[in-house]
């Protein structure tokens, strides 16, 4: 796939993967990485991107000991993956157009 | 490779990047390798999971566009700070010239003058960038020090003067600087209510250290991804409400301590004639230690999840020692109660 559609791809596996609940960084990737691959150094950027971006919010935790933190989705960040629907329904009529300009 | 070399390295191969940054990394990265440790994985596998130290921290320079210049850029510094100390010197030249000429005119006022007087505050703002700081350390007198979340991305500080106030603000190395001086000779009273106040406002997910001495009243409120913090202050209460923090050290004579809603790595809280004030903290290590004032409250977490050493000479605690727990929990007072509770 190309790597800028991957890349847009993921911030949004990303947001879904705390659409219905906190979680923290080693959740996030065993969440994510049997629909698309990501490592713990792509998913870094893109944690910081969306934080920035204000797309989500952190929170530390303690558990077992050490600070575990936790990352919530804001409505902003919700918003961003309402818009993710509405960007594939153009990118399924672009791929019609190319099918069928392929076909004729 | 084990974790403590793998991030000793890390940390070496960054350290261009500002130091809260550095922080946020190896803070990341330490917890991915703790998650899939505690998930099965032997310590090793984790790290080496990360892939090479060379390759991540080349990953993560390239990724970091606010990298410190190396050597060019510190030729710059050196210029620069230069001047500023040239400046700094003109400054005081005339500091203490003007000091010297209003010294000589108040001769023959009473030494307390000020007493009487209704404290003319005015409020001042000084704005300062977050980006790169590490590090924000208070040096106060006699003020009510407020430290906040707020969301913004600069560090904000809201002050009340008058003539017998010095501010120092400086940014540097990673470090904020805020230096209060009270040079009024009322200067004791000033731990009262109405001691003039100090609001320092840090981005919400400031994650760098915090440290605070004050001889009045600290307060620090609703930082959730502080790294160590440091408070310390005489004859004057400090409380934490909703943080969380690396570590936490608090030391105070006379007064009390409050932590309210803190979660940390540690917590160390010292004080001599006055309380200790605990709710729902949450912390694997906890030493609370005062003379002659009581500790009570809540931990959160079971009464088994702790380790308990408490200690009165002259009262009763309502905890009993007891072993096997991964939390420690060191509790001692001398001649008053300790009661603290268990949250499930």
């Amino acid at each position: 796939m190309d790597a800028q559609i991957k890349k847009g791809l993921l911030d949004v596996c990303v947001l879904a993967a705390l659409m219905q609940d906190d979680s923290y960084g080693y959740r996030i990737i065993r969440d994510v990485s049997p629909c698309v691959e990501i490592s713990e150094s792509t998913l870094y950027p893109i944690l910081k991107r969306l934080e920035a971006a204000g797309c989500l919010s952190t929170r530390c935790v303690v558990h077992s000991g050490r600070l575990r933190k936790y990352y919530h989705l804001t409505p902003l960040g919700r918003a961003r993956i309402r818009e993710f629907y509405r960007e594939w329904d153009e990118m399924v009529q672009i791929h019609d157009f190319i099918v069928r300009k392929g076909e004729a | 490779m084990d974790r403590d070399q793998f991030f000793r390295k890390l940390r070496r191969r960054i350290r261009s990047l500002p130091p809260d940054e550095v922080e946020r990394v190896v803070a990341y990265y330490g917890e991915m390798v703790a998650d899939k440790v505690e998930s099965g994985w032997t310590e090793r596998e984790a790290v080496a999971g990360l892939g090479g130290v060379d390759a991540l921290a080349q990953k993560i320079l390239e990724e970091n566009p606010n990298r410190r210049p190396r050597n060019p850029g510190r030729a710059v510094a050196v210029v620069a700070v230069s001047l500023c100390g040239i400046l700094l010197i003109v400054l005081a030249v005339g500091a203490i010239w003007t000091w010297a000429a209003v010294g000589t005119a108040k001769d023959g006022a009473p030494l307390f003058a000020g007493w009487g007087r209704a404290s003319a505050h005015e409020t001042k703002t000084y704005t300062a960038g977050a980006e790169g700081i590490g590090s924000v350390r208070i040096r106060a007198e006699y003020k009510r020090v407020q430290v906040e979340a707020a969301d913004s991305d600069k560090i904000e500080v809201e002050y009340e003067t008058n003539g017998d106030q010095t501010y120092d603000f400086s940014s540097g190395g990673g470090v904020f600087n805020l230096k209060n001086e009270d040079r009024g000779a009322r200067g004791w009273l000033g731990t009262k209510d109405d001691a003039p106040r100090i609001t320092v406002r840090l981005p919400e997910g400031y994650a760098g250290g915090l440290s605070v001495d004050n001889l009045g009243y600290t307060e620090i409120a609703g930082l959730r991804s502080l790294g160590e913090v440091e408070c310390n202050s005489d004859n004057a209460a400090i409380r934490i409400v909703d943080c969380s923090a690396q570590s936490v050290r608090i030391e105070t004579h006379n007064a009390a301590i409050d932590l309210d809603g803190l979660a940390a790595g540690r917590v160390s809280a010292d004080t001599t004639n006055a309380a200790i004030r605990i709710r729902s903290l949450d912390s694997p290590d906890v030493t609370l230690d005062t003379t002659n004032g009581l500790i009570a409250g809540s931990v959160r977490g079971a009464e088994e999840a702790y380790t308990v050493r408490s200690q009165t000479t002259n009262a009763v605690s309502n905890l009993s020692d007891r072993d096997g727990g991964d939390r420690k929990l060191t509790i001692r007072t001398t001649n008053a109660l300790i009661h603290v509770e268990f949250e499930e």
